[in-house]
């Protein structure tokens, strides 16, 4: 044990006695630390101002209130009057504006009755862009208590009795209790998703760090191809050859593991402490068995050093982390982020994790055997 | 002078050794990149076809309620520009779409959902989504199902309201559900007719506005800094004892870095005809796509070379502040997916809060999206090109310090 803890040290120090190294590894926590700081207060990617005709409606204020102190991808801003918001919008500023008419209450009315026009609610866009479609959906939500009132009293009205008393019809209307939220969240695997309240900014983080593992992985065969020229470990038995590349390799990934681990925790991104270390642990032996397999198949440090980036970006794309591209399953399956990715919130992935993993090096094992140049 | 030229010319076949293998690898890249992007913006004949979700609905649908409502979703309710439901038989089914990312999230209606909710059984209903991903989709999955959970509760309260309200004023039993049912159907018209309470005014973009056209161009400017890492073995087999020996036959510090970084540039501009070439030939050889009729790509190369220039000076200064190979690859990735991230190369800067933009604009990455959004607008701009240039300098200029410094340390020259 002395003996391995001995090699890893030397074959560590020649990363960690480089400067830049060590910059990029305490950098890279400050940095995703401070993101995550700034990025908590986000105020949501589709900007809308609201301004209503008649300021001192009160059903309106409750209205433009109830939108302005909601949180989530809508962000809404009062403006003071209806020219400030429609300048908002010419000078895109903000991406729409929602503008409450008069008489509110009667226009719903007259909506719900099956009476079209005039518009409860007036809507100014550059272009009406999906983001602002899914946007309106708050809108209806807000409407929906009133609209849905409305509803109740015409009922009331038309089979009942006209004359009736909007305060007490109000009472029956509030008296129902919802039984809470609709709908449950849960994963594939049946684990209960639960609020994720980290901004929608730094859901890729994890992804990204992961692709910088995978990158400091390629870095090292890199490194191993020239040390193969210089003949350095030429002497290493063929038998003990393949557990040390693998060593060898993970000095170089643990390392950047571990502030990635650090980051993550940063970020608001991390699960329990565990499924992390684990999903970490089994990553790290993916990234190695699969930057093994690239440099026995490439060969050449010029030749891997090009299809470093190539790999890493086809990695970044297919993979669910910026964009969640539908038709490229299989390229997905056979990249070792797939498995780290999934298993954040799946145990399943764990175990298929290390079925990748004994594939990977079943293959770099036999090619290691089977080559003259080891 | 001539040794300078000889050094320039000795950067251009260190550089232009790896030609082939990067046309190789990129023409396999791009050829995925290209069959997975053809995929999805291929079949363009209507707006219901790109659809920002997918989501998939499982459970019994010869339940005429939800049937109907289903149906009404797909083809009358106006969500069906944004969102695409799915009727699925089989939750295996749909969790293996789920897997594929053929679907953003997929609900299990329970068993007899609608008429059990009718006679006051709100039962919950599951959402499953994707353990992986971490987009905007899931994330937008989210909030609509909770903006779907306040509209269904509002209507329930109006339908159980009315209900309550009919009973309490002599209205008989079977008839106050009767009426109530009726409540209900009004509630649905109101649902699905929910767009004819707004009046729609669009004003129109100005320039390139259209969330599309940072995307491509930021994804460039992206992929450009990405590549940079091609040449880490290049630039960590650079040798001090060499440049000390240059140095002191009359080869000074600016002199070698002008002869890589132009041999260096040469590469990089000469890897761009690649993309180029598959564009091009795109354009003009496959079937309409909406994303290659839009833009003008062979337009666009050429002016890609500015920010090209700056973005290679960039990448060349990080060579040369890195010294090896791990920490120059490392140091590449992390400021390319750093400052391409708050830039705005991957999501739209107006994402992030003010806060990040405001410094984000004083980045090259910044200026190299900007550049190529003015010019895909047609109106580039003179403030950018300063700019731009301005980084080059800058880049250049500290590139040629750390070499004077790395050559003087190591004991050399005067």
């Amino acid at each position: 044990m002395k003996r391995f803890l001995t090699r890893w040290y030397l074959l560590n120090k020649r990363l960690l006695k480089k400067p830049v190294f060590i910059m990029i590894l305490c950098a890279v926590p400050v940095l995703i630390a401070a993101l995550n700081a700034v990025t908590s207060h986000t105020e949501g990617f589709v900007k809308i101002a609201l301004a209503a005709e008649d300021p001192a409606d009160p059903s309106v204020t409750r209205m433009i209130d109830e939108l302005c102190e909601s949180s989530g991808i809508v962000h809404c801003a009062r403006c003071t009057g209806t020219e400030e918001a429609e300048d908002r919008v010419r000078y895109g500023e903000v991406d729409g504006a929602w503008i409450f008419c008069d008489d509110i209450l009667g226009r719903i009315d007259r909506f719900v009755s099956g009476d079209k026009s005039p518009a409860c609610i007036r809507i100014i866009e550059r272009e009406d862009t999906i983001a602002l479609k899914l946007a309106r959906e708050k809108l209806a939500a807000t409407l929906s208590s009133d609209t849905s009132f409305s509803i109740l009293k015409q009922a009331y009205a038309k089979n009942v009795s006209p004359n009736y008393d909007g305060t007490k019809l109000r009472r029956y209307f509030d008296s129902v209790i919802n039984s809470g939220e609709l709908f449950e969240f849960r994963y594939a695997s049946g684990e209960y998703a639960g609020d994720n309240d980290a901004s929608y900014l730094m859901l890729p983080i994890r992804g990204i760090l992961a692709a910088a593992i995978l990158l400091s992985g390629f870095a090292m065969v890199m490194f191993r191809v020239r040390d193969r020229e210089q003949k350095l470990f030429a002497r290493i038995n063929k038998r003990t050859l393949p557990l040390f590349e693998l060593c060898y390799h993970l000095t170089g990934i643990v390392d950047v593991a571990l502030v990635v681990l650090l980051s993550l925790y940063l970020s608001g991104n991390a699960t329990s402490p565990l499924r992390e270390i684990l999903s970490m642990a089994i990553y790290c032996l993916n990234c190695a068995g699969f930057v093994i397999l690239i440099g026995l198949i490439l060969r050449k440090a010029g030749r891997i050093a090009a299809a470093a980036p190539l790999i890493i970006v086809t990695v970044i794309v297919v993979n669910p982390i910026l964009f969640n591209l539908p038709f490229v399953y299989p390229l997905r399956v056979i990249t070792p982020l797939y498995y780290y990715l999934q298993a954040a919130y799946n145990s399943a992935y764990l175990w298929y994790g290390l079925g990748y993993f004994s594939v990977v090096a079943l293959t770099d094992l036999v090619l290691i055997l089977n080559t003259d140049e080891y | 002078m001539n040794r300078a030229i000889k050094y320039f010319r000795l950067q251009l076949k260190r550089f232009f050794k790896l030609t082939p293998t990067v046309i190789v690898l990129s023409a396999l890249l791009l050829g995925a990149l290209g069959m997975a992007f053809y995929g999805m913006f291929a079949d363009s004949e209507s707006d219901e076809k790109n659809s920002l979700i997918n989501i998939g609905i499982v459970g019994d649908t010869e339940d005429s309620y939800l049937g109907m409502a289903i149906n009404a979703l797909q083809n009358l309710d106006s969500s069906r520009f944004s969102i695409a439901v799915e009727t699925i038989s089989d939750e295996a089914f749909a969790a293996e779409k789920l897997r594929r990312g053929e679907l953003v999230a997929y609900i299990v209606m329970p068993d007899n959902f609608i008429s059990e909710a009718i006679s006051g059984n709100m039962q919950k209903i599951t959402c499953v989504t994707s353990s992986g991903a971490a987009d905007f989709g899931t994330r937008i999955t989210e909030e609509l199902m909770k903006t779907v959970t306040e509209i269904v509760a509002n209507s329930q309260k109006a339908v159980y309201g009315y209900h309550r309200a009919a009973l309490d004023n002599g209205v008989p039993p079977d008839k106050a559900y009767d009426q109530g049912n009726a409540v209900a159907l009004e509630e649905l018209g109101a649902i699905l007719n929910r767009e004819g309470a707004y009046e729609i005014v669009e004003v129109g973009t100005s320039g390139a506005d259209a969330i599309d056209d940072p995307l491509i161009c930021g994804m460039t400017v992206l992929l450009l800094m990405l590549w940079g890492i091609t040449c880490c073995t290049i630039f960590a087999a650079r040798s001090t004892p060499l440049s000390r020996v240059l140095f002191s036959k009359g080869t000074g510090a600016v002199a070698q870095i002008l002869g890589e970084y132009a041999a260096y540039l040469l590469f990089m501009t000469s890897i761009l005809t690649i993309p180029a070439v598959v564009f091009t030939a795109a354009a003009r050889f496959l079937p309409s796509i909406p994303l290659l009729e839009q833009y003008n790509f062979t337009r666009l190369f050429p002016g890609i070379i500015i920010p090209l220039i700056t973005i290679a000076a960039m990448q060349f200064f990080l060579y040369e502040a890195a010294g090896g190979m791990v920490s120059g690859a490392l140091l590449q990735f992390f400021c390319a997916m750093g400052l391409g991230y708050i830039s705005g190369c991957v999501y739209p800067a107006y994402f992030f809060p003010r806060q990040v933009q405001d410094a984000a604009a004083w980045l090259p990455a910044w200026y190299c999206r900007l550049w190529l959004d003015e010019l895909l607008a047609g109106v580039p701009s003179l403030k950018t090109f300063v700019i731009l240039a301005a980084y080059f300098f800058l880049f250049l200029l500290l590139s040629v310090l750390i070499r004077r410094v790395r050559i003087k340390r190591e004991g050399g020259g005067a």
